[in-house]
């Protein structure tokens, strides 16, 4: 699901950095998948984020370092309600929603934004 | 039906009674809002405090306001005064700018100067087509011609551009060089870059120049049939020394233009010289014509100056040692520094009420989300009558005012260590983006915001808000703890803002014992810094409740005292960074960046500065050996054990988000008390930039033990005092568990001292403590 989209700069030349850092991505997934397990993704389920293992802080610190358009957010409904969203990457343009689920709480919605990125780890 | 949404802004962020203040208000879906008077009370939902909290207050106000739809000027621009249109040519001309675009290829088209008419298409006007290219173009009103440049304009690079226009024959030639340096342009003389452009074209059309259409630099007029007049087609970039001239220039003349030289003066209609003006104390929004004329320029939305021009040396880094390098104003699209809107309803604040902080809330609809607004100011005392004081910090609301760094920020995420929560605020604001970004955000073009004001509608400074970064109140919604502890305990509390500070200077504290912040005074005025420093000094006790306060230096434009300026630089935890040679405000002529970087830094005052931030997790204090000293004993008078401050609503504790720490090598007096500090942070919590000299590896929560909130206290001369907490999450401590905690049983403490005259608790040792043991 997830694309390395190039990035261009003010004058429409292509980024080689793009090209540099898709090979580090390349080798961090290498490592979190090694140490992916359902250990793992239990301790974040109940975890307080305080001082979590190594493997969950890099796995973690994977998750958030994402290019803004491959990171997700929660959004906080009128009804009490929470649902996942994903930026568009562009000024003025809404997130848009990812999936159905409606999580009953804070927590249970960080959690599924985490299940989407562990997802999208072990498809690519 | 369209969807209901009501946003609205006051005149004035501090009143008194007896004063006026004006409502602005823009509503969609609705011809009619319930209004209502509340004093605000308490501002956090979150289930460990009391909640959201108001008390109605009878106002002339309240009852249905008549609203409407209301438009926002968008983009920065200067309109030129020219009341005898000397300036609608009816014969030859020539156009010229050195220029710095940002954008040239925003896909839209951009007006670098002319008196131009997007509706009825008449006028002339020298601009950047959709593609990026240079081009000037004429109409009368039917028919438009245009001559377009071979070349793109690329980025962040200085050039010259102008055209000459023969009327008699309709013949124009385009003239586009590059003006590059060693220092003024992102590339230099290494890239191969073609940037000169040279066409000529003959005109079948002439300019037709209405009379009603002003001379705009960086914008063009429009026209809307609901909204009326507006500046469409907004560059973005530098524009230096813009001029126009009577006649043909030559190519000899262009190029002699480049080199530094003035246009012919025989010839010049306007020479708009923006570096000229410039006085030790900034400059105002006024850009003087030198020509015949003197058809000076107004800035509109704060176009940007003290900024470098096309000629700057890379030497000379600030407008104070040579102006004429430092023409350059920037333009941005998006930059709204005041909304402009017709007064909705206005107030005259009733005699005897008392000081607080204050809304009208407005609902439409639903009276939820988006359907509710709250137009939020302070009142402040006729004449001080409270012993108490809350300094309300406006300054740090303004500079968060509106921040969108869940949307935009692909570090807010890795800073934060969570994903943000956004809400149909948060979401309507960002897809709307009518009401202006905070100084954490970026321009369209990248460009650091360096300019924030209250005359738009600030989603983030209203009850109920939380920062979506980090699920927390934050600011305005944050410091609301405070006022319902203060509230909760009866304290007889005057209320006033950085802005009354700012413009009163230490008059307006001395009457009070005791001062209380915010938990946030990130962004603070010499002014309002030499006023607090005196007021100690002077005998004054001062609370400081917050973390990473007294940081930023910011100045308020004199013109404009609702608008602030801040320039981030060289060092600190900053959103963006200034360029070489604009460090320096425009509004006063210092130097911005951190205080610390100026001689000083926060410690100076408070005892701490900023040592570490972090977000998900706080933590408790524990006692340290000071808070046995017979001294100062008495501030822990009653919260029994070592650990204290282990409730709250930033993150469970009273320790959090941003902490402070004692820092003898940064001027913290040296009789100062560590009563106590935390510790044992998470690794989220990262070590400030401007303590790095080396980076090395593991400058995080769990292995560096200067990442803490040190509690402080000392005393100042005459009886005066400094408590600080040094950690943002203290303040939404407050209100945990009923108010019944030990963070709110310490600071009743400290108050309850601080507010009796005379000698303080402990003050028989001053012998003792002056030998700094």
């Amino acid at each position: 699901m997830e694309s390395q989209m190039s990035t261009t700069d003010e004058n429409g030349q292509i980024n080689k950095d793009d090209q540099v850092r898709a090979h580090f991505d390349q080798m961090t997934r290498a490592y979190l998948l090694s140490v992916l397990d359902e250990e793992l993704i239990e301790e974040h389920r109940t975890g307080d984020g305080s001082h979590p293992s190594e493997p969950l802080s890099r796995l973690l610190a994977w998750c958030q370092r994402r290019p803004l358009t491959e990171q997700y957010a929660v959004k906080a409904e009128a009804d009490g309600a929470f649902r996942l969203v994903s930026f568009s990457g562009q000024r003025g343009q809404p997130p848009r929603y990812i999936g159905d689920e409606r999580y009953a709480t804070l927590q249970a919605a960080r959690h599924g934004v985490f299940l989407r990125h562990i997802n999208d780890l072990t498809e690519k | 039906m369209a969807q209901q949404k009501i946003f609205g802004y006051a005149n004035r962020i501090s009143v008194r009674p007896g004063e006026e203040i004006s409502f602005h208000v823009n509503c969609d879906g609705a011809s009619e809002a319930q209004a209502q008077l509340v004093r605000l009370i308490h501002g956090d939902t979150a289930e460990a405090g009391p909640g959201h909290v108001e008390i109605e207050v009878d106002s002339a106000v309240n009852g249905p306001w008549t609203v409407k739809k209301q438009f926002t000027q968008l983009g920065s621009f200067l309109k030129v005064a020219d009341p005898e249109n000397k300036l609608a040519v009816s014969g030859n001309f020539s156009l010229l700018a050195f220029i710095w675009p940002t954008m040239p290829q925003r896909g839209s088209r951009q007006t670098i100067l002319g008196r131009w008419d997007t509706l009825r298409n008449t006028g002339y006007a020298l601009g950047i087509n959709p593609a990026g290219h240079l081009e000037f173009w004429v109409g009368n009103g039917t028919e438009v011609d245009y001559i377009t440049a071979e070349l793109p304009l690329l980025a962040k690079v200085w050039y010259l551009v102008g055209v000459s226009y023969d009327r008699e024959t309709g013949r124009a030639e385009l003239y586009q060089e590059g003006a590059l340096n060693r220092y003024n342009s992102l590339v230099g003389k290494v890239v191969p870059y073609d940037f000169a452009s040279h066409v000529v074209q003959k005109f079948r059309f002439k300019p037709e120049n209405n009379a009603d259409v002003p001379f705009i630099i960086a914008g063009a007029r429009d026209e809307h049939a609901l909204r009326g007049p507006f500046v469409n087609d907004l560059y973005a970039g530098k524009i230096d020394r813009p001029a126009i001239c009577s006649r043909i220039l030559s190519r000899a003349e262009f190029d002699a233009c480049r080199q530094g030289g003035l246009p012919p003066l025989d010839s010049v209609l306007a020479y708009w010289d923006s570096s000229k003006g410039y006085t030790a104390d900034g400059i105002s929004h006024e850009v003087a014509d030198t020509g015949p004329h003197k058809l000076h320029a107004k800035g509109f939305n704060h176009p940007v100056r003290a900024m470098t021009g096309w000629n700057w040396n890379g030497k000379d880094d600030c407008f104070r040692i040579d102006p004429s390098q430092f023409g350059g104003i920037e333009f941005h699209p998006d930059a709204v520094t005041d909304c402009g809107w017709e007064a909705t309803n206005r107030m005259t604040v009733q005699t005897g009420l008392k000081s607080g902080i204050y809304a009208v809330r407005l609902r439409i609809g639903p009276g939820i989300g988006i359907a509710e607004e709250y137009i939020v100011f302070v009142v402040r005392p006729a004449t001080p009558t409270g012993k108490l004081c809350f300094l309300v910090p406006t300054a740090s609301y303004l500079a968060y005012a509106n921040e969108s760094l869940s949307f935009d920020a692909q570090i807010i995420q890795p800073m934060t260590g969570q994903p943000p929560v956004v809400t149909d605020l948060d979401v309507e604001t960002y897809e709307h983006r009518e009401y202006g970004l905070s100084t954490y955000d970026h321009h369209e073009d990248d460009a650091g915001v360096c300019f924030s004001s209250y005359l738009r509608p600030i989603i983030n400074m209203r009850p109920k808000y939380r920062m979506s970064s980090m699920n927390i109140t934050w600011q305005f919604p944050a410091d609301l703890s405070i006022v319902a502890w203060i509230d909760h305990v009866g304290y007889d509390c005057d209320f006033v803002t950085d802005e009354d500070l700012h413009r009163e200077g230490v008059d307006l504290l001395r009457p009070y014992l005791c001062v209380i912040t915010g938990t946030h005074p990130e962004y603070v005025s010499e002014k309002m810094l030499d006023a607090q420093e005196d007021y100690v000094a002077g005998g004054g006790r001062l609370i400081y409740m917050g973390g990473n306060g007294y940081y930023w230096v910011v100045g308020f434009d004199s013109e404009m005292p609702a608008c602030m300026e801040v320039r981030k630089l060289d060092s600190g935890m900053r959103a963006w960074a200034a360029k070489p040679g604009e460090h320096y405000l425009q509004t006063t002529g210092e130097k911005s960046g951190l205080w610390r970087n100026r001689g000083r830094a926060p410690q100076k005052l408070t005892g701490v500065g900023f040592i570490a931030e972090g977000f998900e997790t706080s933590a408790p204090y524990r006692k340290m050996p000071d808070a046995w000293h017979r001294t100062v004993s008495w501030i822990t008078e009653g919260v029994e054990g070592e650990v204290f401050g282990d409730k709250g609503l930033a993150y469970d504790a009273a320790a959090g988000v941003e902490l402070d720490r004692y820092d003898l090598s940064l001027g913290t007096p040296p009789h100062t008390k560590i009563i106590a500090s935390s510790g044992g942070h998470s690794d989220n919590y990262v070590l400030v930039t401007e303590e790095l000299l080396y980076a090395y590896a593991g400058l995080t929560g769990s292995l560096d033990y200067r990442i803490r909130a040190d509690m402080t206290y000392f005393t100042a001369p005459n009886d005066g005092a400094v408590f600080s907490t040094g950690s943002i999450a203290y303040g939404q401590a407050l209100p945990a568990n009923g108010f019944n905690n030990s963070a709110a049983r310490l600071l009743a403490n400290v108050v309850n001292a601080f507010l009796k005259p005379g000698r303080l608790p402990g003050g028989n040792w001053t012998v003792e403590e002056k030998q700094w043991r």
